[in-house]
């Protein structure tokens, strides 16, 4: 046993010795993030240094229904003072007045309509959104329509996008609660109820005040899990998380295979063959190497994911769950390394498949994180399954999310099968080379 | 103590299968006594490194076997290499690692520990000269220092037999004499040492006992004054002629009193390896043996003339090992 400790010594050392090591496994990684950490605008102040362009709107109300009397504070548009709004046109505006919209819109109340798309056009504003009479109405009376005009400036396109899907899901969410009226009185018809026209406003007004009333219900409750903060994590630093930890998995996969690819590089330099001519026993030796890249791999996760939470403010998730997502790191990396090296016969072979196969699978494995802005895709995500790569990131990603480690499970089941997999076959061929 | 140091009974290794199979020890048998100095000559390709992969448990033979302290190479590997210190052809040292390092590291390979295991190292590295420098990296050192440390791994747990794989190819005569001088000294101590080489006055040099390989086979075996007795009487020519001279080998092959022709460049006879000439320069070259040189050589002179070549220079060597490689194989020992 000492001796295996002895071998594993001898190939950290001879590892932390190596500048092409130690470049590709910590400088790559830290420089990759810092060039993107720089494109996106400086590194740790996040908040102030990326952000999306404040869209000025100007916005008439032209609305004259009438609406009950809202309360003030309310559980389901929480932080919204609602307080003096009359009608839908002005509880659309209070919405878009909100804290939460506050650093995206700035809007200003404009009587004229004519006014406010010259506003546009002159380039004082970007967008003009016209609120018309019948608004009201249309989200409370069964039969009425009406619709909402945004007038924009046609050169802006992130701004605008901006206003029109913010209004679009706030209407939606209004039309949705006439539906819901409309559907009620329905089967109150089709039950042989007629409604007059005093019961049809008590259920229009009750699905009005769903969501803004006293009695309104949150339907979507975010916490964390219990006996974990969320942390505040910013827009810059959720991007940087993302791209170190591609960059993390990345090396690690190549950091696994160039510590195992030494058995072969042994072998050509005669230490390995001389080794076996010792009263050391071939599994020893081979554990040695083992250990050695595990406790490689260990140090190279653990300074990028420090390095990257105090340099780039990266918001690896709680202690946990990120403990246990780069120990799945650490041992599919090693895993794969000794699968790879045990299919290569020389370091020529070697060159080829760290450049073409290895890099490929990373790749393929990475595939979300590259993807990452385009909305999720489950058909990528169900690819970069295909490589355990993809599963370490996986890993890494769900600790960054907040995930606890019960929403890790699967994960963590499948980086412990690849593991296995690729450890046994790896094990088994090099066993019976050595033997 | 064991009648032998080490016996080898028809030992064999062929590499691949069929008619494409390359057998590269072709049943070889001999002992090695304990305490001598037992050399493994022939030239590149003979057999020898594969004997010596053998023997120290690396590749298994495809038959035969053969003892080393009286433990088979089969049954009883561990034990064989407890017994033994291989010091291999090529350097196998960690190069980004120092002297002190790699021996530190090789000797916990051999079971040493604490204070026994520095005491070994300094003691090894005292013997190989590189006490001053045992804390610069190996990829700092000449070729002869690391050749040195090369031989000091296999000597730091002070094994019954040492077995050196050619150890001196490549390096320069200082060096070379520091090894020879060092084989010597471990044997006197009591060491057994089974060596290889194609240089035919190091084994001249330090054997005992010596035994000639070629094409996978001992072709012959003993000491030296008992091998050179094969070629009997017979001195050996190397001439050098002023244009080709393979035209000229059948014609100087007929001749009475020769009994062995070859070109070839071949020893200086000095113990060092003969300059490599220029592209070519060897077809000017040849090596003869015969029985009586100062009788043959007018008539040598004569028929080189009589094809339009001139002898430039004549050598003549008394009966060596050389020769008695040229009398067995027709070949000279480098061809």
């Amino acid at each position: 046993m000492l001796k295996l400790l002895d071998i594993a010594i001898k190939d950290l050392r001879r590892a932390f010795r190596s500048r092409f090591l130690l470049v590709f496994m910590f400088v790559v990684p830290i420089l990759v993030t810092a060039l993107f950490a720089l494109m996106f605008g400086g590194v740790g102040e996040d908040e102030e240094a990326f952000s999306l362009p404040q869209t000025t709107v100007q916005v008439v109300n032209l609305d004259e229904g009438t609406l009950p009397e809202m309360p003030e504070s309310t559980g389901g548009l929480e932080g919204v003072d609602l307080a003096g709004v009359d009608s839908m046109g002005a509880l659309l505006i209070r919405l878009l007045q909100s804290e939460g919209f506050a650093e995206l819109i700035a809007l200003t109340e404009v009587p004229d309509e004519r006014a406010a798309r010259a506003a546009v056009d002159a380039g004082e504003s970007d967008v003009a959104l016209i609120i018309p009479p019948t608004f009201t109405g249309a989200l409370t009376q069964p039969e009425m329509v009406a619709g909402l005009e945004l007038y924009r400036d046609p050169t802006l396109t992130v701004g605008p996008a901006v206003v029109e899907t913010l209004v679009s899901q706030i209407v939606e969410q209004l039309a949705a609660r006439k539906l819901g009226a409309e559907t009620t009185i329905s089967q109150l018809a089709s039950a042989g109820v007629v409604p007059d026209q005093v019961l049809v406003e008590e259920v229009v007004a009750a699905y009005s005040e769903s969501g803004t009333g006293e009695n309104s219900q949150r339907l979507l409750q975010v916490e964390s899990p219990a006996g974990i903060e969320q942390e505040e994590v910013g827009v810059l630093a959720q991007i940087l998380g993302l791209i170190m930890g591609g960059m993390l998995v990345f090396y690690a996969f190549f950091t696994g295979a160039v510590s195992m690819q030494t058995l072969l590089t042994e072998t050509e330099e005669g230490t390995l063959p001389r080794l076996f001519t010792t009263p050391t026993r071939p599994a020893l030796v081979l554990g040695g190497r083992v250990l050695a890249t595990v406790l490689i791999l260990m140090v190279q996760v653990i300074v990028l994911l420090i390095f990257g939470r105090l340099v780039f403010a990266i918001g690896w998730g709680a202690t946990f769950p990120l403990l246990l997502a780069a120990l799945g790191i650490i041992v599919v990396s090693t895993a794969t390394g000794l699968f790879i090296i045990s299919l290569l016969r020389s370091t020529r072979q070697a060159g080829i498949v760290f450049g073409g196969v290895l890099t490929l699978t990373t790749m393929l494995g990475l595939l979300p994180v590259f993807t990452a802005g385009s909305g999720g895709n489950r058909t990528v995500e169900a690819a970069s399954l295909l490589v355990p790569q993809g599963w370490a990131m996986r890993g890494l990603q769900l600790s960054m999310e907040g995930s606890g480690v019960a929403g890790m499970l699967s994960v963590l089941a499948g980086v412990l099968v690849w593991s296995v997999a690729l450890a046994a076959i790896g094990l088994y061929r090099l066993q019976r080379r050595f033997a | 103590m064991n009648e032998t140091a080490i016996q080898v009974t028809d030992l064999a290794r062929r590499f691949g299968e069929g008619e494409e199979a390359i057998h590269a020890v072709k049943g070889i048998s001999f002992a090695v006594e304990p305490g001598q100095i037992f050399s493994l000559l022939g030239p590149n390709g003979a057999g020898k490194s594969t004997t010596i992969a053998m023997l120290a448990c690396l590749l298994r033979p495809t038959a035969g076997d053969a003892t080393v302290m009286g433990h088979s190479i089969l049954a009883d590997p561990s034990a064989v290499k407890e017994a033994i210190g291989l010091v291999p052809q090529e350097i196998a040292l960690y190069e980004d690692m120092t002297a002190r390092e790699n021996l530190t590291f090789w000797g916990k390979m051999y079971n040493l520990r604490g204070t026994v295991l520095r005491e070994r190292v300094d003691g090894v590295l005292k013997m190989i000269g590189l006490n001053e420098r045992q804390h610069d990296r190996i990829e700092t050192y000449s070729g002869g220092m690391k050749r040195r440390v090369n031989i000091g791994v296999a000597l730091l747990h002070r094994p019954d037999v040492l077995i050196m794989d050619e150890p001196t190819v490549g390096i320069d005569p200082q060096s070379r004499r520091h090894i020879l001088d060092n084989v010597k000294a471990l044997n006197q101590e009591g060491m057994t040492v089974l060596y290889t080489t194609h240089y035919m006055e190091e084994a001249q040099e330090l054997s005992d006992r010596i035994a000639i390989m070629d094409q996978g086979e001992i072709i012959a075996s003993g000491t030296h004054e008992e091998l050179v007795k094969i070629v009997g009487e017979q001195d050996r020519l190397d001439l050098v002629l002023d244009g080709p001279v393979l035209p000229l080998l059948p014609v100087w092959e007929a001749m009475t009193g020769v009994s062995k022709v070859s070109t070839a460049g071949g020893s200086d006879g000095d113990g060092e390896e003969t300059e490599i000439p220029e592209a070519g320069a060897l077809e000017y070259a040849a090596s003869l043996l015969v029985d009586d040189s100062n009788r043959v050589l007018p008539e040598l002179f004569e028929r080189a003339n009589a094809h339009g070549r001139r002898i430039t220079s004549v050598e003549i060597q008394e009966p060596n090992l050389e020769a008695v490689f040229l009398h067995l194989t027709g070949r000279a020992l480098r061809d």
